[in-house]
């Protein structure tokens, strides 16, 4: 009975022609590899068309500040944030009862909703951008009897009732 | 409205002024229908919410309902304005009130009515 074992690499007849030339390849990805730790250790500073890196000091040469994807002066977005499995952006939220003074345009997220600085007129205000926790909303319920002055189970939902009583025929009274 | 001892009007309103504009004007004896919508306003109220129960102070939404001559009134809501949160997933569903949510304890509040 006889059992199989890995070759070990020196077990591997190699050309000796192409073990230099690995040899070589692998000192070249070695010396990648430390000219990228060497790289990581600058400031980053991407050229226009170069990858934007988060967390790094990036710099734009033209007049776009940001432009990931698309034509400038094109529909496309300047900022396309994608998450397939949760949010795709953060904002900070600030206290609830956060008042500091916004530009027109700035957005200041706080625990209660976000921000804006608007123009009002000439003067540049805070105001809430819209949520369902802001917002106005209609309810249609099912019709609901809140009074019947005709009976006396209706007159009871009257809380405060007019010092005159109404009438005999139990009608309210001016 | 309804059997109103002569002609007038009836006003609904949040208060506390009575406004110089009627919400419904009726003839005498008469049954007649009006839709409106209708702001509240909060006030503190003495409520018993059980038989034999003391009254409770409680701060209530308040409409207020004024005739011009007798008659007897009648009050249907069919809906309400409200501001609160909706989750994402039933978002579709804006218009029916959530159990728990602050248009239905709006709508728990509305019932309680004040006649001037």
């Amino acid at each position: 009975m006889t059992v199989d074992s890995p070759q070990s690499a020196s077990a591997v007849p190699v050309d000796p022609a192409l073990a230099r030339r690995n040899l070589l390849r692998g000192g070249a990805i070695l010396a990648g590899a430390t000219l990228a730790v060497a790289a990581g250790q600058q400031t980053a500073v991407a050229d226009d068309g170069e990858t934007f890196t988060l967390g790094e000091s990036n710099e734009a040469q033209s007049t776009t500040a940001l432009r990931v994807g698309g034509a400038p002066g094109g529909s496309e977005p300047t900022l396309s944030l994608t998450n397939a499995a949760g949010p795709s952006l953060f904002l900070n939220p600030l206290a609830a009862s956060w008042n500091g003074a916004l530009e027109v345009g700035e957005i200041a997220n706080t625990t209660t909703g976000p921000v804006i600085g608007v123009d009002d007129g000439g003067q540049t205000r805070n105001t809430r951008l819209v949520t369902e926790q802001s917002l106005w909303q209609p309810f249609v319920v099912p019709p609901m009897r809140l009074l019947d002055t005709r009976t006396a189970e209706g007159r009871a939902r009257v809380t405060l009732p007019s010092p005159l009583q109404g009438d005999a025929c139990r009608r309210t009274a001016n | 409205m309804v059997g109103g001892s002569k002609r007038g009007h009836l006003t609904v309103y949040p208060g506390p002024d009575v406004p110089q504009t009627s919400t419904i004007n009726f003839g005498a004896r008469q049954t007649v229908a009006n839709g409106a919508f209708m702001g509240t306003s909060i006030e503190e109220v003495s409520v018993v919410f059980g038989e034999g129960q003391q009254p409770q102070t409680v701060e209530a939404y308040v409409v207020k309902v004024r005739t011009s001559a007798t008659a007897a009134v009648i009050i249907d809501a069919t809906g309400a304005f409200a501001t609160g949160f909706v989750p994402v997933q039933q978002a579709g569903s804006t218009n029916r009130v959530r159990p728990g949510s602050p248009a239905a304890s709006a709508l728990k509040n509305f019932g309680r009515l004040r006649s001037r």
